[in-house]
């Protein structure tokens, strides 16, 4: 019954050729996109979950100044608490290394592996469920110096050989890890990710590491409670018992003017945060994601729509047959059975194209979805709530036509007296209306998107990256630092050079001091006297950093959002601890940006230093011209200072761009979004105007009898389209106004949204409607009216 | 009025060429009334159809009011047909999303007559075919003698020279198609020429010259009156 159900609703389908292609095109498309956003959302709302105590695991986040939210802190708050509240089972300290991603093999160290390390305690594997294949979760990062790797970072390093023994550097002049244990691969659903593990006690152990000072915002705190246990009230517990940072605390909840310092975060939420504490751990912005799903679902919606447009334009043509049917015994339960069948057979074609295509080129969406492995073959679920998900759309789909074709008594069709009210004319206007509605507001999203970026990459942030490259240094650079420079400066193509603690856009050193009656947060930068100068930085009160550079060691330069933030009146009489020391402020900066610009800017200090352990990078301005040569000659001086291979040259402006990654990706995903919609739109209008224009042949034979030339001819099959884009654009600009408007007010440094954003959308979907409409119409209009017209 | 000379018009498709009319001379003078006579096939609708510029010759030649036309291009035929030449057809072929009044409106808009100048017309023209009282029907609110009506006064309404009839009287019953040929009388008593494709001898009883067409050549002529 089934199989013969089957035959008929395909035989149906074949006799319609074109309304079926263009069905099926629109639909394959519409599943394609939806399936790899739903691939994507799955991946991204299953984070963490893999953590069989994923219940009971919180991140420590403190409020920062403005209400903001922080989620690094001192490494010394687990060891101030101590074993004082019951409710914990245990703390698990992370230490992210940034700009440090990748380890060496001690007895190879010319080799260098990416993995991201990550300092840990020796809670993390039994808190997390990061199985070993190899090593004790109780032991193996308990000690100094050791390390756990991943399987596959073992097989690249190794090979065959046993890893457990051997031993990792992360910078080739540091001790050595000697590796306790093998770990099974962090899933990428994981907001703790690394392919190696270094022990915490690492640094604990060291009584000068950052570990070990209260000052210290560097630490990710990730809690186990009991079972039972209030995060709220064990936040409030923490803060009581925090020993010698209490006083901190305190100073900062004055300051701040909360009760609270510290607040418990569910891990759940840890990958949705918003608040840009959570960057560190590869947080998404929730924002985001409504956005995918409301995309998806739209293109889901516009198939629906295309495909009730197309059924309904045949309709016409097929109520004589249905009619036939009907007289000869079907009932009409059973004509509505069938259309319904065939909607869904149609829907189920195009998802089994769909999933083929996903496999076939999910790998290729990593530029429009930030997810690698788009496939479906992960997860059972995807094949089957999505084919279940086909199925349902089949079925509603079907309802109305099934309604709409089993409507008529048969006897009127076989006599030709059934015509079809106007409602069905209203209906196709109206949802090809809504679809133009839907791609004209992606098109206006696409451009605002792309302005704001335009917007970031153009921002005068102070800090020009135009011709700068950079590299990271070692210790056989930073111990020979103004050698290696002058060497460089020798080939004229290099003009100048600095050396720095952090790249633009990526400083993370954040202090906590007390100064005055205050408790401050700055933002730490470590430079050379040199950086000031470098990018041209001016100074509103005091001076620059001398060249002189041992008077000035350890010294700083604040910023003036710093002096305003904290009113002060007397910059220039302020000192504070540095790291090993105190310093003076001698001179208040223009302020310039020197973090993403979504986020406000904060207050700043530069840190005048020579310690070679913050002289991670060096920074040259270069002639544009012959980069070939310049940056073959700064790894031949490289190569005279340093035994170890010279580190990849790295392009400061594409660096800025990499901080907007999240947004370019963003602009990437709304444009195939758009460019989706668009195309499903247009394969409704081609089947509608097929339709209109077989439809009205005879009118068009009788208007060209009369006089009509070939443009009159398309200028009447213009009108409805026209009608229609007009007011789909008066709908579609309010709306895009009001969620564009709403997605910008998430950067503290936004654009804006011209008039003319949404006219050029407008126009472009009139355009390239007209274009498609005009090119199916033509042939219609400049037929011989001889052909339409009934003879003898 | 209408002058050709060694008309003819092959039809090819992928395996068969057909030869619809094989060198014609046909010639209807102004003020002539002329019906087309020959069974189904013969080439009588392919004849109007070129007579009429809605088509062109495979071969020949057809003078128009003194103009050449056989090789012109459809853009040109388009513009000499407005306002010279109407048609009324078998099966009405009226447009059913318009009304009676603007289907025969509809040939003085593509003329770019002023509204009020249409209006006027019109108004004459539905006064004259007895059908004003259902200028704002639709088509298919109308009887089929009321349609054929509207028709003709479509034709009209340009006020062509020339009208074209291919069986105006097949879908109607004798009384209706009695009215139509006095209509179509009344036409060329004041002057219009008529050239009138029939297969009823009582309609073209009707015109001045009977032209008998078979296999695409004139057999024999005959007049009338």
């Amino acid at each position: 019954m089934i199989f013969k159900g089957l035959k008929i609703a395909l035989k149906s389908l074949l006799k319609q050729k074109l309304t079926t292609l263009l069905n099926i095109l629109g639909l394959t498309l519409a599943f394609f996109g939806f399936l790899l956003i739903m691939i994507y959302l799955q991946h991204e709302l299953s984070y963490d979950k893999f953590n069989k105590n994923y219940d009971r695991l919180y991140l420590l986040t403190a409020k920062a100044d403005q209400g903001q939210r922080q989620a690094t802190l001192p490494a010394l708050l687990k060891k101030e608490i101590g074993n004082s509240i019951p409710e914990i089972e245990s703390v698990t300290v992370f230490h992210q290394i940034f700009n440090l991603n990748n380890v060496y093999r001690a007895d190879k160290p010319n080799d260098d592996y990416n993995a991201d390390p990550v300092f840990a305690s020796k809670e993390v594997f039994s808190a997390f469920t990061f199985p070993l294949i190899q090593g004790n979760p109780e032991t193996v990062l308990s000690k100094p110096f050791t390390a756990v790797i991943s399987q596959s970072l073992a097989h690249k390093i190794f090979g065959n050989e046993n890893p457990v023994g051997q031993q990792l550097l992360y910078k080739r002049e540091k001790s050595p890890f000697t590796i306790t244990g093998v770990m099974k691969d962090i899933p990428s659903n994981s907001s703790i990710k690394t392919d190696c593990f270094f022990s915490l006690a690492t640094e604990t152990d060291d009584p000068n590491s950052g570990a070990n000072l209260a000052s210290e915002y560097s630490y990710v705190l990730a809690f186990l409670l009991k079972q039972g246990a209030n995060p709220d009230e064990t936040a409030q517990k923490i803060e009581a018992n925090a020993g010698s940072m209490k006083a901190d605390f305190d100073a900062f909840k004055k300051a701040f003017h909360t009760e609270r310092i510290l607040y418990l975060k569910p891990f759940k939420e840890v990958h949705f945060s918003s608040d840009g504490s959570m960057t560190y751990l590869n947080a998404v912005n929730p924002l985001f994601l409504k956005i995918f799903g409301s995309v998806a679902l739209l293109i889901l919606l516009m198939a629906f729509v295309n495909y009730i447009n197309l059924i309904s334009v045949q309709a016409g043509k097929r109520i004589h047959q249905l009619g036939i049917q009907r007289a000869l015994g079907a009932t009409r339960f059973q004509v509505q059975l069938q259309i319904i069948f065939e909607a869904i057979v149609l829907a189920l074609i195009a998802f089994l194209l769909a999933t083929v295509a996903v496999e076939l080129l999910g790998t290729d969406m990593q530029d429009i979805l930030p997810y690698q492995d788009l496939s479906m073959m992960n997860d059972t679920n995807l094949l089957l709530l999505p084919a279940g998900l086909a199925i349902l759309f089949g079925l509603f789909a079907g309802l109305y036509p099934a309604y709409l074709l089993s409507s008529a008594e048969p006897t009127k069709i076989l006599h030709g007296e059934f015509q079809f009210s106007g409602n069905g004319r209203f209906l196709r206007a109206a949802l090809t209306t809504l679809q133009l509605v839907i791609s004209t507001a992606l098109i206006i999203g696409a451009f605002t998107i792309h302005r704001q970026l335009n917007y970031w990459k153009n921002f005068d942030t102070g800090l020009s990256p135009n011709n700068v490259v950079y590299l990271q240094t070692d210790a056989s650079i930073t111990q020979h630092g103004p050698a290696f420079a002058e060497e460089l400066l020798k080939n004229n193509q290099i003009t100048n050079y600095t050396y720095t603690g952090f790249v633009p856009g990526q400083v993370q050193m954040s202090w906590g001091r007390d100064i005055g009656d205050q408790r401050v947060t700055l933002w730490a930068w470590p430079v050379d006297e040199r950086f000031l100068d470098f990018f041209h930085i001016k100074i509103d009160k005091g001076r620059a950093f001398s060249q002189n550079i041992a008077a000035d060691r350890n010294d700083f330069i604040v910023n003036e959002k710093a002096v305003q933030n904290y009113g002060w009146k007397n910059p220039l009489d302020i000192s504070f601890p540095a790291l090993g020391g105190n310093g003076h402020v001698i001179g208040v900066a223009k302020n310039v940006t020197f973090s993403s610009l979504r986020e406000e800017l904060q207050p700043m200090v530069f840190w005048l230093t020579n310690n070679p352990g913050w002289q991670n990078y060096i920074l040259l301005k270069i002639h544009p011209g012959n980069l070939t040569q310049t940056l073959q000659y700064i790894k031949d001086t490289w190569a005279k200072f340093s035994s170890a291979p010279a580190p990849s040259i790295q392009f400061l402006d594409q660096k800025y761009e990499a901080l907007y990654s999240r947004e370019n990706k963003l602009a990437n995903f709304i444009q195939f979004g758009t460019l989706m919609s668009l195309l499903i739109a247009l394969i409704g209008i081609i089947g509608l105007v097929t339709y209109l224009t077989q439809k009205r042949s005879k009118e068009i034979a009788l208007r060209k009898t009369s006089g009509a030339s070939t443009m009159q001819i398309l200028i009447l099959l213009n009108q409805s389209f026209i009608r229609w884009i007009g007011i789909a654009m008066v709908i579609a600009v309010p709306l895009a106004w009001y969620f564009m408007n709403q997605w910008l007010q998430n950067f503290a440094y936004r654009t804006n949204l011209p008039w003319w954003v949404f006219i050029s959308a407008g126009v472009i979907v009139l355009s390239i409607c007209l274009i498609v409409i005009n090119y199916f119409s033509f042939k219609a209009a400049n037929t011989n009216p001889v052909d339409s017209l009934r003879n003898e | 009025m209408i002058q050709t000379e060694n008309l003819t018009k092959t039809f090819q498709t992928e395996e068969v060429e057909t030869t619809a009319l094989n060198s014609v001379n046909f010639n209807v003078k102004k003020g002539e009334f002329v019906a087309i006579m020959g069974p189904s096939g013969c080439g009588k609708s392919t004849l109007l159809n070129i007579v009429g510029l809605l088509d062109s010759p495979s071969a020949g030649t057809y003078l128009f009011d003194g103009v050449e036309v056989s090789k012109m291009r459809e853009r040109d035929r388009t513009q000499l047909r407005k306002g010279n030449i109407g048609f009324v057809f078998q099966s009405f072929n009226l447009i059913d999303e318009l009304t009676v009044f603007e289907n025969v409106e509809m040939p003085l808009i593509y003329l770019k007559m002023k509204a009020s100048e249409r209006k006027e017309r019109v108004e004459a023209i539905l006064e004259r075919m007895k059908i004003s009282h259902r200028r704002k029907h639709f088509p298919r609110q109308l009887s089929g003698g009321q349609q054929q009506r509207v028709a003709i006064a479509r034709a009209v309404a340009a006020n062509p020279g020339l009208i074209l009839a291919d069986e105006p009287t097949g879908n109607l019953d004798s009384n209706n198609g009695l009215e139509v040929m006095n209509l179509l009388s009344e036409l060329n008593n004041e002057g219009t020429t008529i050239v009138m494709v029939t297969h009823s001898q009582h309609d073209a009883d009707f015109a001045h010259r009977i032209i008998n067409l078979f296999d695409g050549q004139i057999i024999t002529e005959k007049h009338n009156r």
